[in-house]
């Protein structure tokens, strides 16, 4: 073996290695975290119980905490066991391999696990009709934004974990719930326009609330449920003896990397509210004189002495809160009296900061009313049903290709199965590292990419054959056949991948995933068959004893 | 060496029946009434809904919906007793929309929408007007005795209701007293509103109606879908030919292109004619056909094109005729290949992919014969009229 081939191995065999520890929190064993209320009765614990017996689910219990460990915990499994009475969080705990790469699971998409997708449009022709004049692309592009910051802001009203939010071009926003339990609440969340409005903080209370919360929460996650956010202030607000002018409410923040905002400490308001959404005119982003990024607003004449006696003397230095939906989005600190109607909020923002902030505002003067342009939800069942016919049909697919390649290519088709489920590893691996979600036609896609592997196999194996039968050495025919397979399979391919290209484009939930799968799988086959096989195949030449090739 | 079959022998006739069949396919699908297309391109309605009475079948279901114009069919066996129903709005035809559909849920349906989304097994005994117009009384029983008027009393806490029980414990029968008077109507309009009422005429005339998926589409929607369906398909020709054109001579453009165009409008056809409702996971189908269509022609191409590059002395015709039999093995295994997993898809990859598998297979057997079959002989006719 020369040392280049050494390096070889060694670069395949740590692939795999990496690909195998990718997809283990996506096939292996997940373990989700069941935490009950100290109210809840044994019926309570033994309903959960009962969910969970047969399905190969083993229960840990530990007090009030069950862990429930298994192949199929699902972000749905998660949504409908929080409904679940005496129930008090449910978490999906973090497999290892996840804190120690930065892999993800393989999500299962909404026709799989059950839940609700919504397509939701902004009221254009409202808005037009209000302003007096035609919306541009630009217009539209922004009040789309604008109602995904407020559909954000909303989030916990949904109540689920893992909704995913995002916009669909520049005039659509897609929500995707798993395992939404009260699909009607959620329109009704989503069909409200936001309140919006400016409350003075109060640093005396903010900071004792603050100083208790850092003592006693802050290695705890604040939880997802608002009712227990609710019961978590109000026990804060009795501690710390607010008095009844004044309330306590979260400060949220965003996350980085999911876009998705939480609760972070929290904040004691004036209860009387200084300045109205609809007071502020118009607030777009700015820099001031020293090219520093703010948001610059106008209020209307109205809200003008209203921000005036906000900001008077007598409140500099004090902060003035934003709070949209009940929520505190920032707080900037009042450095002057703003009479003249116009004003800056600076803050060391980044560019997409200032931009939200200038949204929340622009929310209060000019609310978006939203309608469901399009709606699909899948009950838990079906998509369990579905789950079981994808994995059924994949698991009968590849079985018969295993079976069809061994016996046409004996030793060959072994190769080749090798190769065909180094592609599904390959594969896995690739969608868990993309954080991918994986639907019905995503697996049929999946399947659809193994028939071309094999494509590719058969493609250099008739080829070694002819340069055999041509009375080539066993070494020159391996060297041709795949050098001459090469620009054949890299065309074919293109045009294929071509089309799952355009695909991924222009799909949505489950067709794009359709397109994911097809588009990794067949890059990953080429790469196996073009690189991974011939490698092996020229490891198998190096026998220079070796007389016939079983093909 | 082996024997060299004369594909292109009949290549006239077989060019020419083939193009035949699309024409006659293409006509036949205008005759039968077009596309069936999905509500994912019209804008409509679907639901999926299993039934515990063992009276339903597809007929009843329509008679009880026929305001609804909708199309019913069984999915699984007959056990399962669950039915796809599916409303369209119609965009093409200016057919008047179904009456029920922009008349949305009065006070007293939004009620019995509340008690069946809580209590699929409840079934509505009576219904009437209680004296003044917006107090009804409603008489409703439950298979099972977990309901008690606490309960009941808790679920329709929206609501300004009155509840006592009718008859005896075991009855489980209740009286419901509600007053709309004071009760705001909920803003439900177009799509929504028809879906709404189409689960509540279920839910109304059956008991242990249970919705197993809901899908609705807007109007809006369904038309910005069905032009970048049109959009993509053209993008995806495009796309493909200029790929083509750069890595091969013109005339294996030409040809690859003949045949793309014949299985694209084969397989189009083809869904007309089988009356496959058209909606993204067909489009879905298409799109990866014209690829796997290139594909497969491409592979026989480059043999002809390495063939035609040695040199020799046979004419182009033969030329051909080697690199199709030369390629034979592959083609023939690669196609066994992906027929095998799309008929394990279509047996057993459950309801929503069996339409998708069924194009699918239909548009391997064209693509697989069309690289034979029509872009050789395309390639031949091409360069014989250019080298004249």
């Amino acid at each position: 073996m020369t040392r280049g081939m050494l390096y070889k191995t060694i670069f395949i065999v740590s692939l795999i290695v990496i690909a195998v520890l990718l997809i283990l929190p996506t096939l292996g064993t997940k373990q989700m975290e069941i935490r009950f209320v100290d109210s809840a009765t044994a019926e309570n614990i033994e309903a959960i119980k009962k969910k969970f017996s047969g399905g190969g689910y083993t229960l840990t219990e530990n007090g009030m905490v069950i862990i429930v460990s298994g192949t199929n915990i699902t972000d749905a499994i998660m949504n409908e066991l929080k409904n679940f009475q005496g129930v008090s969080d449910v978490k999906i705990l973090k497999h290892w391999v996840e804190r120690v790469f930065l892999a993800k699971k393989i999500n299962l998409g909404l026709d799989l696990q059950g839940g609700m997708y919504l397509s939701l449009q902004a009221n254009f022709a409202g808005i037009e009709q209000k302003l007096g004049r035609k919306l541009t692309e630009s217009d539209k592009t922004e009040i789309t934004q604008q109602a995904l910051e407020l559909i954000r802001n909303r989030i916990d009203k949904f109540g689920v974990s893992e909704p995913s939010i995002r916009p669909r071009g520049n005039e659509a926003i897609e929500i995707q719930l798993p395992g939404v339990k009260d699909p009607a609440g959620v329109k009704k969340a989503i069909g409200t326009t936001g309140s919006l409005e400016y409350r003075l903080v109060d640093d005396k209370y903010s900071n004792a609330a603050s100083v208790w919360f850092n003592e006693n929460f802050r290695d705890e996650q604040i939880s997802d449920d608002p009712l227990e956010q609710k019961t978590l202030l109000a026990g804060i607000s009795k501690t710390i003896a607010l008095p009844d002018t004044m309330e306590l409410l979260f400060y949220w923040e965003r996350d980085k990397n999911t876009g998705a905002i939480r609760p972070a400490y929290p904040i004691a308001l004036l209860r009387e509210v200084a300045v109205e959404g609809t007071d502020i005119k118009e607030a777009v982003v700015d820099r001031d004189e020293m090219q520093q990024i703010v948001v610059s607003f106008k209020t209307t004449p109205e809200g003008a002495s209203k921000f005036a006696k906000a900001t008077a003397p007598e409140n500099k230095g004090k902060r003035l809160a934003i709070v949209l939906d009940e929520k505190v989005r920032n707080a900037p600190h009042i450095n002057e009296t703003i009479s003249s109607g116009a004003g800056n909020i600076s803050g060391g923002f980044t560019y997409d900061e200032a931009m939200t902030l200038a949204r929340i505002i622009k929310e209060g003067a000019l609310p978006v009313d939203l309608k469901i342009v399009e709606e699909r939800t899948v009950g838990p069942s079906l998509g369990q049903d579905s789950i079981e016919a994808g994995v059924k049909a994949f698991a009968i697919g590849l079985l018969g290709i295993f079976i069809f390649a061994l016996l046409y290519y004996k030793l060959g088709g072994l190769i080749a199965d090798i190769g065909l489920i180094m592609n599904i590893i390959f594969t896995l691996a690739i969608l868990s590292l993309l954080g991918f979600t994986i639907t019905l036609p995503g697996i049929a896609g999946f399947l659809l990419s193994v028939a071309m592997a094999v494509d590719a196999n058969v493609i250099i194996y008739e080829r070694i054959k002819e340069e055999l039968r041509k009375g080539k050495s066993i070494r020159i025919a391996i060297i041709n056949g795949f050098n001459r397979a090469f620009w054949t399979i890299f065309d074919a391919n293109l045009t294929t991948l071509l089309a799952a290209f355009i695909l991924l484009q222009y799909g949505t939930g489950p067709i794009k995933g359709f397109a994911v799968t097809l588009f990794v799988g067949i890059m990953v086959s080429m790469f196996v068959a073009l690189y991974v096989t011939r490698f092996v195949y020229e490891l198998i030449s190096l026998n220079k004893k070796m007389n016939k090739l079983s093909l | 060496m082996e024997r060299t079959i004369n594909f292109l022998k009949y290549k006239n006739i077989i060019f020419s029946l083939s193009w035949l069949l699309v024409v006659f396919f293409i006509v036949l699908t205008i005759v039968t009434g077009g596309f069936n297309w999905g509500i994912d391109f019209v804008g409509g309605y679907k639901i999926v809904a299993s039934f515990q009475d063992t009276g339903v079948n597809e007929g009843t279901i329509r008679t009880l919906l026929r305001d609804f114009d909708p199309s019913v069919q069984r999915v699984g066996d007959a056990s399962r007793n669950e039915y796809i129903i599916t409303t369209k709005l119609e965009v093409s035809d200016k057919k008047p929309v179904a009456a029920t559909q922009n008349v949305c849920l009065g006070k007293n349906d939004m009620l019995k929408k509340t008690l069946f989304e809580k209590y699929p097994q409840i079934t509505f005994v009576s219904v009437e007007n209680a004296g003044r117009p917006e107090l009804y009384r409603l008489k409703i029983r439950f298979s099972s005795s977990s309901v008690n008027e606490a309960l009941l009393k808790d679920q329709l806490k929206d609501y300004d209701v009155k509840i006592s029980r009718s008859g005896s414990t075991a009855a489980n029968e209740f009286i419901i007293l509600a007053d709309f008077a004071r009760m705001n109507q909920d803003e439900v309009q177009g799509v929504e509103c028809g879906v709404e009422h189409l689960k509540l005429t279920l839910s109304s005339r059956h008991s242990g109606v249970k919705i197993q998926s809901e899908e609705t589409v807007g109007p809006a929607i369904g038309e910005y879908l069905r032009k970048s369906a049109w959009k993509l398909t053209l993008l995806a020709i495009i796309l493909m030919s200029v790929y083509l054109a750069f890595r091969f001579e013109i005339k294996y453009s030409v040809g690859a292109m003949c045949s793309l165009v014949h299985d694209i409008a084969m397989s189009i056809a083809f869904c007309g004619i089988m009356g496959i409702e058209f909606d993204i996971t067909i489009l879905a189908a298409l799109l990866t056909l014209y690829g796997y269509s290139v594909n497969d022609t491409i592979v026989v191409f480059d043999r002809i094109r390495e063939i035609n590059q040695l040199k020799s002395k046979i004419t182009f015709t033969e030329i051909i005729n080697k690199g199709i039999t030369q390629t034979l093995v592959r083609t023939i295994l690669t196609g066994v290949a992906t027929l095998y997993t799309l008929s394990v898809i279509y047996f057993v990859g459950g309801e929503t992919l069996r339409d998708f598998a069924l194009v699918m297979i239909f548009g391997i057997l064209v693509g697989t014969f069309s690289s034979i079959f029509i872009a050789p002989p395309a390639l031949l006719w091409w360069e014989k009229w250019r080298s004249k």
